[in-house]
């Protein structure tokens, strides 16, 4: 065993805090608050390298490897990067560009994956529905071949980047009869007639993200826009799981540490009684809980993005385990971190209100926590072995 | 990076779970009572003295011998929790003393005997407060005519009523120091098996000593106190961490087995979310325990100086966690655990020692803000 990470790969972690605390920073703030999307700053990541940091170079990409990328994730976290934009950021390179990449043909990488990289379109991957979250087998969204085209009827929901994206990876039935194996993924461009997206959804947290409703009424996409074969969907949204346990995951794990030091700071400096707070022991417990959960949630999410790495398929308890225990575990020390600060830590400006607003997507998005437990007991009773 | 460990070392820990497993089975001594006591913890250090075990940790720093021995101990405990804190915070622990701090003269009389398993080790720490960093040391050695006159209580000496070798941490020459004392010395009394909440296979006592004579050869320091207490607390911390993983493994095992197989209904209880989902948030918290205390030991291997946070934060977590997986485990199991002798009840009652013993869940957490409030930001 090992958990070093390499000197290229802490490198690579402090030019992205310094970039990030340097060029994005500065207006997460303001577009938390007006709930807007800052375009500025997503072109920057790109610019910088980091849309498409797991992507071949061939198309524009860094060729990072996994570990590489889940630090960026962590470090933009880290420097104080909103969950909005690193939401975004998620949705668009490892949710619809990934999946392009490791599906999509040679004319659709070479079309799609340059702009996405770069960061000149948005992407974004629509599998939710109004009637079909925990239970995506049960989409109802439909895609129906004719001629040369696939006609797609339905509506999607909660869809990050839904009402900014040029490209959206669509999930429908292509066989609604075989539940799951009837699914069937598609590459859907913004302006195509018969898909519209509805107006940004308000929301607790992930502000600066834009979440929609998308609609798709007779629309026709050419037959080329189909994603791999017809009826391997289910499994290709399944392998994006392996990105949203780790790569997603690990901005809401630097975030906490951010708020850990800040927390820190204020500790030190905010003056109670006549001794800095910092010198209470029950603040100081509230410190030491937070680091324990940076600490051990770094370790599981570490872990999916090490396996990943050596080419290994998903360990689908231990992903599970890592988002339970991000989603769930995260809660107590972010309330924490937020009451540390006291009346200040309700006002938007220290942040760490928004810290915990944002965090609060983690037991929901991607599947929830008790979705995490399904699959975590499940996979339990069926181990005839031991536990290891 | 990399979160297995090699070929080798799973032939090891698998052997020592075999070997300690049969052990239980054979000798049961989380139910023993009287003079078994003793004679299973005798009998154990036999047998493992004849595997790596006994020395793992003891070879001037081997690579990897923290985590090696994290996860060692995580096996043996989940076969017997009292046996493995038995011989780990008694009798490796005197050993690793020995070897850290001992003269040379010290460790040839002593380390063979105790890594063939011939002789038991306490470590008597304790005071009338359970933890030592708020007060100095009572225990005293006095120099008097060439020779080291101690006087001093000590309190919880794990193994106090069966051990041959005690080092008692005391103060010497206004520093520390650690008095190596044998059972037969005059003037030690070690008191009688106290009764505890937990780890009812291990014993442990008061210590008094009243004008023990030690020769000067029979003292480990002086040194600063606050290296010693450092040194001593690391060791028995991560002790306490493998410990806790232990009690999870076999509290959820426990509860898992039975979920699957206990009907009601018509299913398996494991067929309701009830209890599919607590057995789902053990597994997650045993897991997360089990990572962060692996990367805590292995810290310790590769970075001593900054791994002591690391196996606070472990101490804390693991400790408390156990306690819960424990909880969950023993409502899972209804009636059937709160009858005593299962692996869940067991497990509950010591994961109430794991947060006390070392260095406590409170003083840990102290040490943790204290990093975080001291990193330079
Ligand atoms: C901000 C945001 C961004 C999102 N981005 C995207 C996106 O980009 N693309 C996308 O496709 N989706 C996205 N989602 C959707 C998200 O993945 C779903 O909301 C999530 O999977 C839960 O589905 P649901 O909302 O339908 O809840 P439901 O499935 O209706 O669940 C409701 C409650 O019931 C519980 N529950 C459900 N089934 C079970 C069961 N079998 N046992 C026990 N409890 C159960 C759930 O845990 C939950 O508490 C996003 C959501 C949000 C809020």
């Amino acid at each position: 065993m090992d958990f070093a990470f390499t000197r290229e790969q802490t490198m690579f972690k402090k030019e992205v805090l310094r970039f990030a605390r340097k060029e994005i920073v500065p207006r997460c703030r303001e577009h938390d608050l007006k709930e807007t999307f800052d375009f500025e700053s997503f072109r920057a990541l790109g610019e910088f390298g980091l849309l498409g940091l797991h992507l071949p170079e061939a198309y524009g990409g860094g060729g990072a490897d996994v570990i590489t990328t889940v630090l960026a994730g962590e470090a933009l976290g880290e420097a104080g990067v909103d969950g909005g934009l690193t939401l975004s950021y998620g949705a668009h390179a490892f949710l619809c560009a990934d999946t392009i990449y490791v599906h999509g043909t040679a004319a659709q990488r070479e079309k799609y994956l340059p702009k996405l990289i770069s960061g000149e379109w948005i992407g974004a991957m629509a599998l939710s529905e109004p009637d079909a979250g925990s239970d995506v087998a049960s989409l109802s969204t439909t895609a129906e071949r004719k001629g040369e085209t696939y006609v797609l009827n339905g509506t999607k929901m909660w869809i990050t980047n839904g009402p900014i994206a040029d490209v959206v990876v669509v999930y429908a039935k292509t066989a609604p009869e075989l539940r799951h194996a009837g699914i069937s993924a598609f590459i859907v461009e913004q302006g195509t007639p018969g898909f519209s997206a509805g107006p940004p959804l308000v929301k607790l947290g992930v502000r600066s993200s834009q979440t929609s409703e998308l609609v798709f009424r007779n629309c026709e996409i050419p037959a080329d826009n189909l994603l791999g074969a017809e009826g391997q969907g289910f499994l290709m949204a399944l392998q994006t799981v392996e990105w949203d346990r780790c790569a997603l995951l690990a901005p809401i794990v630097g975030g906490a540490e951010y708020a850990l030091q800040k927390s820190a700071r204020y500790a030190k400096g905010r003056v109670q009684f006549g001794r800095p707070i910092a010198e209470f022991q029950a603040i100081k417990h509230k410190l030491a809980d937070l680091r324990m959960f940076v600490e051990t949630a770094r370790t599981l999410v570490y872990r999916i993005a090490w396996c990943k790495d050596q080419g290994r398929p998903l360990n689908h308890l231990e992903a599970a385990v890592a988002k339970l225990f991000v989603g769930d575990w995260s809660l107590k020390p972010l309330h924490d971190a937020m009451v540390l600060h006291g009346g200040y830590g309700f006002i938007h400006e220290f942040d760490v209100e928004r810290i915990f607003r944002d965090s609060r997507l983690a037991p929901i998005g991607g599947g929830t926590s008790e979705i995490q437990k399904k699959i975590i007991s499940k996979l339990m009773s069926s181990q005839a072995g031991t536990i290891r | 990076m990399n979160y297995e460990f090699d070929a080798e070392a799973k032939r090891f820990f698998d052997a020592l779970s075999q070997m300690v497993h049969d052990f239980s089975l054979e000798r049961e001594p989380e139910r023993a009572l009287g003079p078994a006591l003793e004679a299973n913890l005798r009998d154990l250090l036999e047998r493992l003295a004849r595997t790596p075990y006994l020395a793992l940790g003891l070879d001037g720093g081997a690579a990897g011998a923290a985590l090696r021995a994290m996860r060692a101990g995580e096996v043996f405990a989940t076969h017997t929790p009292s046996l493995f804190l038995a011989v780990e915070t008694g009798t490796r622990r005197v050993a690793k003393l020995l070897e850290a701090f001992g003269t040379e003269g010290q460790r040839s009389a002593w380390l063979p005997r105790l890594l063939e398993g011939k002789r038991v080790g306490a470590v008597a720490l304790s005071e009338g407060a359970m933890n030592m960093e708020n007060d100095e040391f009572e225990t005293e050695g006095r120099r008097e005519k060439g020779r080291i006159v101690v006087h001093g209580i000590k309190h919880f000496v794990v193994n106090g009523p069966v051990a041959d070798l005690f080092a008692v941490a005391g103060r010497l020459d206004g520093r520390a120091a650690v008095f190596l004392l044998e059972r037969d010395t005059p003037g030690l009394v070690a008191g009688e098996r106290v009764e505890t909440l937990g780890c009812d296979g291990m014993t442990c006592s008061m210590l008094e000593l009243n004008g023990c004579v030690v020769e000067p050869d029979g003292v480990i320091g002086p040194m600063e106190r606050q290296r010693l207490l450092d040194t001593l607390l690391r060791w028995e911390d991560l002790a306490l961490v493998a410990a806790s993983l232990g009690l999870m493994h076999a509290a959820l095992e426990t509860a898992r087995t039975f979920a699957n197989l206990h009907m009601t209904g018509g299913k398996p209880l494991v067929a309701y979310q009830e209890v599919a989902f607590k057995l789902a948030e053990m597994l997650a918290g045993y897991q997360a325990a089990q990572l962060l205390a692996y990367r805590a030991a292995w810290t310790v291997d590769v970075s001593p100086r900054q791994a002591g946070v690391l196996v606070s934060c472990a101490k804390v977590f693991c400790g408390e966690t156990a306690e819960q997986v424990a909880s969950s485990a023993l409502q899972v199991l209804s009636g059937d655990g709160y009858v005593s002798g299962n692996p869940a009840e067991r497990a509950y009652r010591a994961a109430r020692y794991i947060q006390i013993a070392g260095r406590s869940s409170e003083l840990s957490r102290m040490k943790i803000a204290g990093d975080v409030l001291g990193r330079r930001r």
